[in-house]
């Protein structure tokens, strides 16, 4: 996981008020790479890789697919319906997108401050180069 | 031309208001009645888009107005005058029932400034207002000071609730007594009405005011709604906050109105095509403010508070989650500190509708200065 590990650290010293950013495995919880700001308290540990892998595929966002599917016809048969999240606390934003079929999840955590819209492009424009060293 | 309705059982007092009416807004067709009956036929024939009733009159009240008036245009805004009431009171009316309400002595501003109110659009959201019938009656009957049993019938079932001068002193239903029948009741979603005046319950069962009562029936209808939609019991009581977490602070209710009195219209700018729910979070659950209970802006509420609150680092007193698909949107947001939470759906027509949601949306996350201005 070195390649990736660099990466992640490629992301966070790339964009203006990034923390952290990291690949997490949704089918464990796990956080298979990351790399933090080391001058910043730590945002993306056990703890929020296992919420956010929750907010992507737990239960209750599974049943929230299920309502959506149920009332639109149109929404996909099955698979996730939500391939993005972006969580905002009182300091952080945490974005985070499905890669690899649905199998794992990117995850970049940046100040309060930062550019939404950029964080997001920073996010996107790592994705092919994690993808690549995932398979 | 828009049409009002007024009704007071003091002829001189609806002269007066209709001709200061008819002179200053010429605009909006102004009709007077003393006697509730006519004013009701009147209803019947051509539901008007305001009706402003006196509560207390001789022979039918201004609740029983109300009642059939809203049977026959069950959406029709209601202005109720009396000299009951506080400030207080006011609002929780206001608040909950969709009626508005003036104390006596009546000054002109006042009721222009009610019925313009009640005229206006409802800030372009989609989605229903809720208008629940039930908790409009209670709370009328417990303002009005009334003293009888509300009967309430719903097919084979058969409710009563007793006042005693606007205190809720004994309810039964089927089975059950005091408070637990009261809540059964509430649950009715449509029924007849009747009230026995001065008809006296034969034990006290239920010692909670009535606001309580209603608070609580509040409480237990999210809870019920959440174990519809299949989500835990902690989604619908309070904001979830960790077991270590600080007790919630206690928002006043005014001042979690006043917040989404102001919000309401940018938000309706911000998403134009969004079901929103807005709710007041309180130490005993959510209490909706503008919304559809019935839909996936409130699932999607429910889901965010449920999943984050507590569990990131800052997320439990404020935060947002917005979950993004190909062609729709949902996004919950609150605040603990303003006793806010919001639940918002979009469906999305393109990619260039996600990134317009995006970007209309970021000005209520982050530091959210909507909250601190």
């Amino acid at each position: 996981m070195t390649n990736v590990e660099d990466l992640c650290r490629d992301v966070v010293t790339s964009l203006d008020g990034a923390v952290a950013f990291g690949v997490i495995d949704l089918a464990s919880g796990v956080l298979l790479a990351s790399h933090q700001d080391p001058g910043a308290p730590p945002v993306l540990g056990k703890t929020a890789a296992a919420v956010l892998t929750d907010l992507l595929r737990g239960p209750h966002v599974t049943r929230l697919e299920q309502l959506v599917r149920a009332r639109r016809p149109s929404a996909g048969a099955s698979g996730p319906l939500f391939n993005e999240l972006h969580v905002t606390s009182e300091n952080t934003h945490h974005f985070s997108k499905r890669i690899n079929g649905g199998r794992a999840a990117v995850v970049l955590v940046t100040r309060g401050t930062t550019s939404i819209g950029m964080a997001w492009a920073q996010l996107k424009s790592a994705i092919p180069r994690v993808e690549a060293q995932l398979l | 031309m828009r049409r009002v309705i007024l009704v007071d059982d003091e002829e001189t007092l609806v002269w007066t208001l209709l001709r200061q009416a008819r002179s200053t807004r010429p605009d909006i067709a102004f009709e007077g009645f003393t006697d509730p009956l006519q004013a009701l036929e009147s209803i019947r024939r051509r539901p008007p888009d305001v009706l402003v009733t006196d509560l207390r009159m001789p022979g039918v009240s201004g609740i029983d107005l109300l009642v059939a008036a809203r049977h026959t245009a069950p959406n029709l805004p209601v202005i109720i005058v009396s000299a009951y009431g506080t400030p207080e009171v006011r609002a929780e009316i206001q608040r909950n029932s969709g009626v508005q309400f003036l104390e006596k002595p009546l000054a002109f501003q006042a009721l222009v400034g009610a019925v313009d109110r009640a005229l206006a659009p409802r800030s372009g959201f989609s989605g229903a207002i809720d208008l629940p019938l039930l908790p409009d009656l209670i709370q009328i009957y417990a303002i009005g000071q009334s003293t009888g049993m509300l009967r309430i019938v719903r097919g084979l079932d058969r409710g009563e609730i007793y006042f005693l001068s606007g205190e809720i002193t004994h309810a039964v239903c089927g089975g059950l007594k005091g408070e637990p029948a009261f809540h059964q009741i509430m649950r009715w979603e449509g029924g007849v009405f009747g009230m026995d005046n001065g008809t006296l319950a034969i034990e006290r069962t239920i010692d909670l005011s009535w606001q309580e009562l209603l608070l609580e029936g509040c409480r237990l209808d999210d809870e019920e709604q959440a174990a519809r939609m299949g989500l835990g019991p902690r989604a619908a009581s309070a904001i979830g906050p960790a077991p270590t977490d600080p007790p919630l602070p206690v928002v006043p209710e005014l001042q979690v109105d006043a917040l989404w009195a102001r919000l309401g219209p940018e938000i309706a700018k911000a998403a134009p095509e969004a079901v929103v729910v807005a709710a007041a979070i309180g130490a005993r659950g959510l209490r909706v403010l503008h919304g559809p209970k019935e839909s996936l802006a409130f699932a999607a509420a429910l889901v965010g508070i449920e999943q984050v609150g507590g569990r990131l680092p800052g997320a439990g007193a404020q935060g947002a989650v917005e979950w993004m698909a190909s062609d729709c949107a949902a996004f919950v947001s609150w605040d603990v500190s303003a006793g806010l939470l919001l639940g918002i759906f979009e469906e999305l027509s393109g990619p260039s509708a996600a990134a317009r949601f995006r970007s209309n949306l970021s000005r209520f996350q982050g530091h959210r200065p909507w909250l601190r201005s």
